[in-house]
């Protein structure tokens, strides 16, 4: 039934943005020579240093197969992503699912992890034929699995609403969490691939009258605002 | 014919304003433009407007904002079914005076919404949605305007 529903209307979902769209590639098309000689040095720059680095992870990820292949575990690493457009927030799910431009046709499917260039996002939860719904991390219904980067404790991460920083769930007293702490995602559930940023903590607080610390994570994503998100496809073996 | 095309355009209109990308603190104050459309094609109406595009109005709505399939679509049929209750008086009223039945009824939709919200998905309340109730009872009066307009021309 949703599925029809989110048939017929899709293309009012893809002309609501149309306006906003229009202006920025006309902004885009006047923007002035100077403007992109300077962006194009400054990503050629980047561009170097990514390829310097990418040196490097040629190396580290030959080193890190052979050392697997050893311990025989197996893994994969390959990963397909796909790029979407954020259509719209939608309005009354708390501002924490978003409407992206791409459906089942492009195989999109539910489960599926959603990044961007700083960290985890969230995931899909709805798929119509040519647009799909995003949950963030941040909604109340979300729960992430995590480790820590330094000391690699698992836990899980769930959404306390738009606005709201996220709450690490039951790490007892005795663990040792230190605000500034990075939490990435672990992997063992199997939908997240391993290793990507979730959120950094800001707070950490243990009341007597409480079992578990209470910890405060701030996501790493910037979720306010964006464009474009990726959609991973990700072979866990 | 003209009122079946302005009928559906304004919908559509009122379906497009609602999932308008707006900031997050606007997002909670953007008026229930499809009740607001309803109810005003309901005054007109209520031959062809009533609780029967009010539920297909619902489900669209539902499948647009991402809410419990039938939440909007129940809201808005009781709210249009208590509405058609007392049309007939509410022709005789001052705009302002209909503005404030107006907020009540917009109030009436978003308790229902509230409970529904509560019972399915642990939503938290944005007090700011309150406001909701306000801009919408403030729109009225521009669709007074624009009906009277629209009813004059059609003699």
């Amino acid at each position: 039934m949703r599925y029809w529903v989110q048939t017929v209307l899709s293309p009012l979902q893809y002309s609501v943005g149309m306006p906003a769209r229009v202006f920025y590639k006309t902004m885009q098309t006047f923007s002035s020579h100077q403007t992109l000689l300077r962006e194009n040095k400054s990503l050629e720059m980047q561009l170097i240093l990514f390829k310097l680095q990418q040196q490097h992870f040629q190396d580290l990820e030959r080193e890190n197969k052979q050392l697997r292949d050893l311990l025989r575990i197996a893994q994969g690493l390959s990963m397909r992503v796909m790029v979407a457009e954020v259509l719209y927030i939608a309005a009354d799910a708390q501002g924490t699912e978003w409407i992206l431009d791409q459906g089942e046709t492009r195989g999109v499917h539910i489960g599926q992890p959603v990044l961007n260039v700083n960290g985890v996002l969230g995931q899909i939860v709805e798929v119509g034929p040519i647009t799909s719904r995003l949950m963030l991390i941040t909604d109340t219904m979300s729960g992430i699995p995590v480790e820590s980067a330094t000391t690699g404790m698992r836990a899980i991460l769930q959404g306390q609403g738009a606005g709201h920083a996220l709450s690490l769930m039951f790490i007892p007293k005795t663990e040792h969490v230190d605000i500034g702490d990075i939490f990435v995602s672990s992997g063992i559930d199997g939908h997240f691939p391993r290793g990507y940023p979730v959120g950094q903590v800001v707070s950490v607080e243990s009341a007597p009258t409480e079992q578990f610390l209470s910890i405060r994570v701030a996501p790493a994503a910037n979720i306010n605002r964006q464009s474009y998100v990726l959609l991973v496809e990700h072979a866990n073996d | 014919m003209i009122k079946w095309v302005l009928i559906t355009v304004s919908f559509l209109l009122s379906l497009a304003l609602t999932i308008m990308p707006l900031p997050a603190d606007l997002l909670a104050v953007n008026p229930s433009w499809c009740l607001l459309t309803l109810l005003f094609w309901t005054y007109g109406y209520s031959r062809y407007v009533n609780v029967g595009v009010a539920w297909c109005i619902g489900v669209f709505v539902d499948g647009l904002t991402g809410t419990l399939l039938g939440m909007h679509a129940f809201s808005f049929v009781l709210v249009v079914f208590i509405f058609d209750l007392f049309c007939r008086r509410f022709h005789m009223f001052h705009v302002l005076q209909q503005s404030l039945v107006i907020a009540v009824l917009t109030g009436i939709n978003f308790l229902i919404l509230v409970i529904f919200g509560q019972f399915f998905s642990m939503a938290t309340m944005n007090h700011l949605e309150l406001f909701g109730i306000l801009t919408t009872a403030l729109c009225w009066p521009f669709y007074q305007y624009l009906g009277q307009r629209f009813y004059s021309m059609k003699g």
